[in-house]
């Protein structure tokens, strides 16, 4: 009887112990440091007319590059011939009329008739043709996504659909089909000291990522706006890894409406899979010092002057210190060049070779 | 012994059955929790209790993109 008493006493204690302390007790691998590491300097590239504010994307698909401007006087997209960077055509009106654009968080540049923007005001996925001879682009298609995603911020074009975050906390990530309905959720927020009583959505919102997937090695990589966390998912044979940097995991607080409150670092502000590595854009300035720059009356610098490069297994391959703070990138590995958008800059587009 | 036996056996069920519950609750989120984020993100949310400044690439919960988010007026 008395051993019976003692096993039921130590079920309860034991389940209640799981449940409450919180803690998933998983320890991802960390990195520290890159096996080389490199300064570059940046080459300006005069632009002519166009006036870009806070250029936030940049691609480039042989002789065209498409600039994203999250905070335009008027047009959120802009076309320039490439390597000259002639102004083409700029589209995606900023306006409330159906055509136009409320916001823009990504481009996805495949070909010229397959210019790829998410709109997560209108929950719109749009796609756009840019014909350069006659200096014109067109919406050609446009996908209502369903509102069970609530709000999608970053987004990746497949032939069967497309891959978004997840905006709920509950999952990582969602496949979606071409007429925008969710079809399957994959993976979970991998942090390590969140509790099952934390808010989801504030930690979504906390571990709001950026990501960029390869169909060709079949390569998911998303890395955290807040913190030093970065996934790799292999769609192909369905593995999963998680990297953690020195900063670990984004740093939040609850707001009194339950929405998340950065604190910590800004981390990543962008990120590409080529066929053989993973360049991730880092900035790593922590709120605290950019807070007590806004109050001594200075303006806190606003980009990242740090260039990861990962194999696709995430082992570190190279660490690039940059001379100007950037935000978004393109990777030419055949040229070794990388075109960066500085934002707030008098010089918006640079490039380094690495 | 038999009666403290029965006592502390249906104590225990009641306990991990509470605790099932209260996880089921924790992990699920329902429609007026879902409706509360919509009308976050539309900017719908009523007095704000978060305070967003200055043009940058951070979600504001009022669906820009702002420098800062926090959640009183220390920045004024």
């Amino acid at each position: 009887m008395k051993h019976l008493l003692y096993i039921l006493i130590g079920i309860v204690i034991t389940k209640g112990l799981i449940c409450c302390t919180g803690s998933p007790g998983t320890h991802y691998p960390r990195y520290t440091t890159f096996p080389e590491e490199k300064a570059i300097r940046a080459q300006i590239i005069p632009l002519d007319t166009i006036l870009l504010r806070y250029p936030f994307r940049v691609a480039v698909r042989d002789s065209i590059a498409v600039v994203m401007d999250l905070h335009n006087m008027d047009h959120y997209l802009h076309t320039f011939t490439y390597p000259g960077w002639k102004h083409v055509v700029s589209f995606g009106k900023r306006g409330e009329a159906p055509e136009e654009m409320l916001s823009a968080e990504k481009i996805q540049f495949n070909s010229l008739d397959s210019l790829w923007t998410l709109d997560a005001n209108k929950m719109e996925i749009t796609r756009w043709e840019i014909t350069p001879s006659t200096g014109s682009a067109e919406r050609v298609e446009e996908i209502k996504l369903n509102k069970k995603l609530v709000r999608s911020l970053d987004f990746y074009a497949m032939e069967s659909g497309f891959l978004i975050p997840d905006y709920l906390g509950e999952h990582r990530f969602w496949e979606v089909d071409n007429n925008g309905q969710p079809l399957q959720s994959k993976g979970k927020i991998p942090s390590e000291t969140a509790d099952k009583e934390i808010s989801r959505p504030a930690l979504a919102q906390a571990w709001r990522s950026f990501m960029d997937y390869n169909p060709d090695n079949g390569i998911l990589a998303m890395a955290t706006q807040l913190g030093e966390t970065l996934e790799i998912y292999n769609l192909k044979d369905n593995t999963h890894k998680v990297l953690y940097g020195p900063e670990g995991e984004p740093e939040f607080k609850i707001g009194k409406n339950g929405s998340s409150i950065p604190i910590g670092i800004m981390g990543f502000s962008d990120i590409k899979v080529t066929d053989k590595h993973i360049y991730a854009v880092f900035q790593g300035i922590k709120f605290k010092e950019m807070l007590a720059a806004y109050q001594r009356g200075k303006e806190p610098e606003d980009g990242s002057r740090f260039i990861y490069v990962f194999d696709l297994q995430g082992n570190p391959v190279q660490k690039y210190t940059l001379d100007r703070a950037i935000y978004g990138i393109d990777i030419n590995e055949k040229t070794n060049t990388i075109v960066a958008t500085e934002v707030e800059s008098d010089d918006p587009i640079i490039e380094f070779k690495i | 012994m038999r009666r403290t036996l029965i006592k502390v056996t249906v104590m225990g069920i009641l306990l991990i059955g509470g605790i099932y519950f209260m996880e089921k609750e924790s992990t699920t989120l329902s429609d007026v929790a879902l409706d509360n984020i919509e009308a976050l993100a539309a900017g719908e949310g009523g007095s704000s209790m978060w305070f967003c400044r200055g043009s940058g690439s951070l979600d504001c919960p009022n669906g820009t993109k702002v420098k800062f988010i926090v959640d009183n007026y220390s920045l004024d």
